[in-house]
């Protein structure tokens, strides 16, 4: 009888030890994901801000390409408004294209200005790649915790999250090439 | 007569078998001063071909015992405790006694500091009866740099880790996940510093253990190391602070810090 009991309470211990646990593990992940949503807006922002910049370098240099800044002032307007993923890519087109087009005046590409900007750039889209990384691995976790049994028990109306894909990529590669010293150097390790 | 006879053969056979002992541990001795010459002799080349500086005698001049606890309340007493304790934290360091750090060699290149060094310490057992001491050896490539990393420990994946292990952190490569057990306290700025790059990069590499405190960086080989793989390894290092991306190095810049010799 007295192990009858002390089986029960060791279930009933169990239990709810695991309903603690993985209730603090869904709030864990649900704090972790707003916060890392976060450090993407604020990467975001940050090349929001900076377009107005670029826009004005280019403007000094480049007449020929109004159209083609305007354009880039609207889709800023529409991802500052609403920095939806659409929105996103095509602000990062409308970005990758002005800067290839920058290519064809040397004068501009040259000066210090349009340099310290690109500069910035390059932090900014890496910024953005971490940060969207970051938020797409807490997705992906918080996911697999909503999906595996018996965790899924607990998930309740918790609504599947989604990652952020937006292709910041493309505008990195149109970005001054930056070097990475030592990059090309070969390195033969034997296996441990 | 056969008994003196037999004892006269076994006293010569003792007298041949001594001498033979001794002669194999002079020839020990004199191969491994020969090994430590050669070794000696590389590491001065391969300083002089990076414009590093040799320090061959390194610390050795430490307390016999409790030195790590000694040193951690006069620190900056001694030239070893201010070498030693700036990897305080850092796998093998902190554990058994006789530290002993030998053939140190030294440099700043392209604002990075680096130091390759062969270590030791010893761990004396007893049970109650006898006393046994084993000595610890490793090969240390150390780099400090002029901005904070997270506190972040990549090695080998394996079974045990996955079951015992701390909490791994994954990022999207699998191959990467399967390989590489990854622990840190700052899963955030840790995603920063292992990017795509950086994965590949590791990823094209042996699995080493690699260990990231403060503004260092640090890989210890168990058992000493040739040179030349020590050199290697500093390669390698500097291959992973290049991939490191730019906005982390500015967002994480350690004002008033100075990478300054401790020789």
């Amino acid at each position: 009888m007295d192990l009858v009991a002390i089986t029960a309470v060791a279930i009933v211990g169990i239990g709810l030890f695991w309903f603690i646990s993985t209730s603090n593990q869904f709030t864990r992940y649900e704090h972790l994901l707003k916060e890392s949503w976060a450090n993407v807006d604020i990467a975001l922002k940050r090349r929001h801000d900076l377009i107005p910049n670029l826009i004005e370098t280019v403007k000094a240099h480049a007449v020929h390409e109004r159209e083609l800044l305007e354009r880039l002032v609207q889709l800023r307007e529409a991802a500052v408004s609403d920095p939806s993923a659409t929105n996103e890519n095509q602000l990062s087109q409308a970005l990758s294209i002005v800067v290839a087009r920058v290519e064809g005046y040397p004068e501009l590409r040259s000066s210090e200005s349009y340099l310290a900007l690109m500069q910035e750039l390059v932090n900014t889209e890496d910024r953005i790649a971490a940060a969207r990384r970051f938020y797409n691995a807490n997705v992906r976790d918080f996911n697999i915790l909503r999906e595996s049994f018996p965790a899924s028990l607990l998930a309740g109306d918790r609504r599947e999250a989604e990652p952020y894909e937006i292709e910041s990529a493309e505008v990195r590669a149109v970005l001054p090439a930056i070097t990475i010293p030592h990059a090309d150097v070969k390195i033969s390790l034997q296996q441990p | 007569m056969p008994y003196p006879r037999l004892k006269c053969g076994m006293e010569g056979l003792f007298i041949v078998a001594g001498i033979l002992v001794i002669g194999v541990f002079v020839l020990l001795a004199q191969m491994q001063a020969q090994r430590a010459e050669r070794r000696r002799t590389e590491f001065s080349n391969l300083v002089a071909q990076h414009g590093m500086r040799y320090f061959p005698a390194g610390f050795s001049d430490v307390a016999p015992g409790g030195f790590w606890q000694q040193l951690l309340a006069d620190w900056r007493s001694t030239d070893a405790g201010r070498f030693l304790c700036r990897f305080e934290g850092f796998e093998p360091f902190g554990t058994g006694n006789r530290p002993k750090a030998v053939n140190i060699c030294y440099g700043i290149i392209n604002l990075i500091e680096w130091t390759l060094f062969d270590y030791s310490y010893t761990v004396t057992r007893s049970n109650g009866k006898t006393t046994s001491t084993v000595t610890y050896s490793f090969g240390v490539v150390a780099a400090r740099i002029d901005y904070r990393l997270p506190s972040l420990t990549l090695g080998r994946e394996s079974f045990m880790t996955r079951l015992f292990g701390a909490k791994d952190m994954n990022f999207e490569v699998e191959e990467f996940n399967q390989r590489y057990h990854v622990q840190t306290d700052d899963p955030a700025h840790s995603s920063q510093v292992i990017n795509p790059a950086m994965i590949e990069y590791l990823l094209s590499l042996p699995v080493l253990s690699w260990q990231l405190t403060g503004n260092q960086i640090l890989i210890a080989l168990n058992s000493e190391q040739e040179p030349s793989k020590l050199f290697q390894i500093r390669e390698v290092i500097e291959g992973f602070l290049h991939r490191v991306p730019d906005f982390v190095r500015d967002d994480r810049k350690l004002v008033g810090v100075s990478l300054e010799s401790p020789f």
